[in-house]
């Protein structure tokens, strides 16, 4: 009996011997055991060396396909994809958008960092650095007193220099023109190398002069040459300007108006005085980090006695783009791990659109499969072959980066301007190198996946099995398992995707403007932002109180309140936990809470006509120092007490690990949900501490009105005027339209969400139709065989709609769980509305009907052309 | 003329030698035979891939084995500029060693 190779060796050689050279190799495997055999070698041994030489062939062969050399491609490549670009220009149309709004959304996370950070304007070096401090993971100024001590003690910095941002009302010339200031020292315009083109900067000595920045110069003073020396009033003092600056100067970001910065050292030490913004300039041979020690070093010695206050509080030296962002961490973006985790999710929509558009070249290149299976017979290599499709469709998919890059570089700006968001003057949101770069690396890589793997698979096999297929291409179904699992993806990820987009879209259509919020008369509130430009806290509680007594004198408006945000405004969340020690039983909840708060005055619900459910409002006894009271909403008490009453209970606010917590706060009082943000979740919970006047500078005031808002908004701002020089009306409007970052950041995720399904989608149909169609067309020679046996045609039309209609049911039932949880998590975190579910429902049934049209005319139209076909010619296609 | 490496030397030393009957197999025992040296079949198919791509080697498949799975051999020779080459190469090394054998066995004794 002849004995037999080794089932190992035989498997390890249908695993890995493969590709146009396997059935010679195999045949001389099989040669070389043989001839073992023949020369009297034992089977035993023969095995083992059969089996050494199948691991060392598979080895030669993989290293002999990697090969740099056998990869090199070629300007013949480069002309051959053009070709194929020009004739397949329905394909390469599909391809080119599809890439070309997925590069730029998966470029998008990093050019954003990129962009935001940046060295200023004159710091190429970054020796620029600001300093302040983190208090676990939040960003605080630095002090007045930071700044004395800094700059008398710290030996690494060459100067320092320090601003705050203000509001001034200017009037000059008759008109009054209410605008943001910088008060900074002078040393600002020299780090910056910052010259003016009219007059000079300010100087360390200067007091009641101001430097005005080219626009307002422009648009306030007509570009009046003889603008040095002219005087204007602000806040009702006299000023003389003294300078302007150039056009691309609006230091920090878009301001237009500096002033002296007198800061008197009253020795106040570390973290003691009023808040200011910190930065210098490194000095010469000294690095970031060791002039971060110094500081530290600095700051332990100097704050010993105050070890409480520095527990937590580190002083840091960063660069200057924390001047005006609150990064979450003193390493910016990119040390965030939430950040890749954005970033891998915006990378999805490309990969989804490179399998789709890898499913249409599939369908595409297997036309081509004969011309494959000629050349690898003529000698052509399968690196040959593979790497001029990649090339091919690396041409493409650079055609479609450029596309994207034009649309990255056009958008950014005019979506901004549209949004009426203002970026830092230092910000270029334009292309850059390393954006260019990514982008071919992202062209590339979709090269690979959309271009290389369809072909790589249909390449996999020995010459002799490529043209037996090439030749029945016509006459059976060749994708099997790949394109099923390719069609099922894909319905999958459109059935998220519109389930996640029907969902927001809803939920945004679900918070237009209302006429009322959580019973507050929303239509009838005028909102405005008072800022008193000063630091003298009793000056700031003179101008809040005058004003608010001459708005409630006025016979038009019903109430005025003030606090830190109103009912449709963005509560800030802080982390609060209740008391355990308390004898009553609590309701199964969480140890810490994610509360929205406000701080609100005294008469807040009573002015806006919202009662308590328990307990009291605040009062003047509430505003004592060691007073420490607190009032709940609704539905934080149901929450954390459940029917337990929570009057005299204890709260406190914590950080997010509960490592730190301030004082206990005792509840006096219940009210109900008052609307934490636009979004007005019902859901949320809301806590409410006391706001005496003068306490926060600025503050948000309530002007309750009998008539329209809008209307009485002038009013108010001349009432502001005549009750202090120094007072600064803002962003008036009705709370009923009022929509703050919450609403927006749901805006433009249902805006970018909506264009990418719609992408999804119709690369989804197309995929869908290419494929299927095809496969049906396959399908001819068996149909007219079938028909040529006497078989009903309906049932030949049925069988092959079944096929499609049972993938993408396979796709839907794959995708609805995920868009059931996504849909959850967003709606959980947008709060529900209760027309949500039918327009998620509707979005979701009309997604599904355009992919069931597309899949059933994809198979309808082949098929129906093969039944019309004579079973003969049918026949004769095979 | 191309550089040829050790391995490509002594196949198509082998194919020369083997004359109409070289084909994969043939060409690793042969090597084997004369050299004492295991190459794997996979080196002996991807470097003959190789000189064929240089056109040193001519291949041809041959007839189909009954009790081979059908798979066929591929038989080589020698093309004339792969018998030019592999004299150059012969002749390069037989120039540089020509006159060195005795004191190369020399050393080798030495050693032993």
């Amino acid at each position: 009996m002849t004995p037999h190779r080794s089932r190992i060796g035989r498997f390890i050689a249908t695993l890995f011997i493969r590709g146009t050279d396997a059935p010679v190799t195999l045949r001389d495997l099989e040669d070389a055991f043989h001839d073992d055999i023949d020369r009297g070698m034992s089977p035993a041994a023969a095995r083992r060396r059969d089996l050494k030489n199948t691991c060392a062939s598979a080895v030669s062969l993989w290293a002999n396909a990697l090969r740099p050399s056998a990869w090199r491609p070629s300007l013949t490549d480069v002309r051959l994809g053009i070709r194929t670009i020009i004739k397949t220009p329905g394909l390469s149309l599909v391809a080119v958008c599809a890439l070309a709004i997925g590069i730029p959304v998966g470029l998008a996370p990093m050019h954003a960092v990129d962009a935001l950070e940046r060295h200023l304007p004159g710091d190429p070096n970054g020796r620029l650095r600001t300093l302040c401090y983190w208090r676990d993971t939040v960003h605080e100024h630095a002090t007045t007193g930071d700044f004395h001590l800094w700059k008398s003690s710290l030996r690494s910095f060459d100067a320092l220099a320090a601003y705050r941002l203000t509001s001034v009302n200017i009037d000059s010339s008759g008109a009054t023109l209410s605008t943001s200031a910088v008060e900074t020292t002078a040393s600002t315009f020299d780090l910056l190398h910052a010259s003016p083109m009219r007059g000079r900067v300010l100087r360390a000595d200067d007091e009641n002069v101001v430097v005005i920045g080219h626009d307002l110069w422009r648009a306030q003073f007509a570009g009046d040459p003889a603008i040095v020396g002219r005087q204007i009033r602000i806040g009702g003092a006299a000023f003389s300007i003294v300078g302007v600056m150039p056009q691309e100067f609006r230091f920090p970001t878009s301001h237009q108006l500096w002033m002296p910065l007198r800061i008197p050292d009253d020795g106040a030490g570390p973290h003691a005085g009023g808040e200011l913004v910190v930065f210098g300039r490194l000095a010469d041979g000294v690095t970031a980090d060791s002039a971060q020690a110094e500081l530290q070093t600095l700051t332990s010695s100097v704050a010993i006695d105050r070890a409480a206050t520095f527990e937590r509080l580190r002083p840091s030296v960063l660069p200057t783009w924390h001047l005006s962002f609150g990064f979450p961490s003193p390493g910016g973006l990119r040390a965030l791990p939430e950040f890749y985790f954005i970033q891998v999710l915006m990378l999805a929509p490309l990969l989804v659109a490179c399998v789709n558009v890898g499913l249409l070249i599939l369908a595409q290149t297997s036309t081509r499969a004969s011309e494959f299976a000629v050349r690898t017979a003529l000698g052509a290599s399968r690196a040959r072959i593979l790497t001029q499709v990649f090339v091919e469709f690396l041409v493409l998919a650079v055609v479609a980066a450029g596309a994207g890059l034009l649309l990255f570089d056009w958008l950014p700006t005019r979506l901004l301007t549209a949004l009426g968001i203002t970026l830092p003057y230092w910000i270029d949101a334009g292309l850059n190198t390393a954006t260019v770069l990514r982008a071919l690396v992202l062209a590339a890589g979709c090269a690979v996946i959309a271009g290389v793997a369809p072909v790589f698979r249909m390449t996999s096999r020995s010459i002799d099995v490529n043209i037996k297929r090439a030749r029945a291409s016509r006459s059976g179904t060749r994708f099997g398992g790949l394109s099923t699992a390719l069609i099922v993806t894909d319905v999958a990820v459109a059935v998220i995707a519109i389930g996640v987009a029907g969902g927001l879209w809803a939920k945004v259509q679900a918070t237009r403007p209302s006429e009322s919020v959580d019973g507050v008369r929303a239509a009838e509130i005028l909102s405005v932002t008072l800022n008193v430009a000063s630091t003298d806290r009793q000056a700031i509680s003179r101008a809040q109180t005058a004003l608010i007594d001459r708005l409630r004198s006025e016979p038009d408006v019903r109430a005025v309140t003030y606090a830190t945000a109103l009912p449709r405004m963005d509560h800030p969340v802080r982390m609060m936990e209740v008391d355990r020690d308390a004898s009553v039983v609590v309701a199964p909840a969480p140890d810490a809470f994610k509360v929205r708060t406000a701080r609100i005055a005294n008469d807040y619900f009573d002015q806006l006509k919202q009662p308590l459910v328990a307990g009291r409002a605040f009062e003047a006894r509430d505003l004592q120092k060691d007073a420490r009271t607190i009032i709940v909403n609704t539905t934080f008490a149901q929450r954390a007490f459940g029917s337990a009453n929570p009057i005299g209970r204890r709260v406190r606010t914590t950080t997010s690990d509960r490592a730190t917590a301030g004082p206990w706060l005792e509840i006096v009082g219940v009210v109900g949900h008052m609307g934490l943000h636009a979004l007005t979740p019902s859901h949320d919970d809301g806590v409410y501490l006391p706001l005496a006047e003068g306490d926060v500078n600025p503050v948000r005031l309530a002007i309750w009105l009998r008539g329209d808002p809008a209307a009485f908004a002038p009013r108010v701002h001349e009432l502001a005027r005549a009750a202090d020089a120094n007072a600064v009306i803002a962003m008036p409007v009705a709370l009923s339209e009022m929509f703050e970052g919450d609403w927006y950041f749901l805006n433009a995720m249902v805006l970018g969400v909506a264009v990418l399904v719609g992408v999804l989608l119709s690369l989804a149909a197309s995929a869908l139709y290419a494929i299927l169609s095809l496969i049906v067309s396959q399908r001819t020679r068996e149909i007219g065989i079938r028909v040529a046996l006497g078989a009903n045609r309906w049932r030949i039309a049925r069988d092959v709609a079944r096929r499609a209609v049972i993938q993408i049911a396979i796709g839907v039932l794959i995708g609805l769980p995920f868009t059931g949880m996504l849909s959850y998590e967003l709606l959980e975190i947008t709060g529900a509305g209760s027309s949500v579910p039918v327009a998620l429902a509707l979005a979701m049934a009309l997604g599904l009907l355009v992919l069931l049209i597309v899949s059933l005319a994809a198979c309808t139209v082949p098929t129906l052309r093969a039944l019309r076909i004579a079973p003969v010619e049918a026949l004769k296609e095979g | 003329m191309s550089h040829l490496g050790e391995l490509e030397q002594l196949i198509l030393f082998a194919v020369t030698a083997l004359k109409d009957d070289a084909y994969g197999g043939a060409i690793r025992a042969h090597i084997e035979e004369r050299t004492g040296r295991v190459v794997s079949s996979g080196a002996i198919s991807t470097t003959l891939g190789r000189l064929e791509e240089r056109r040193l080697v001519h291949g041809r498949f041959g007839a189909p084995t009954p009790g081979r799975a059908g798979r066929p051999r591929k038989y080589y020779s020698l093309t004339p500029a792969g018998a030019r080459d592999l004299q150059e190469s012969y002749n390069t090394i037989r120039a540089m060693a020509g006159d060195l054998l005795p004191r190369l066995n020399a050393l080798t004794e030495q050693e032993g």
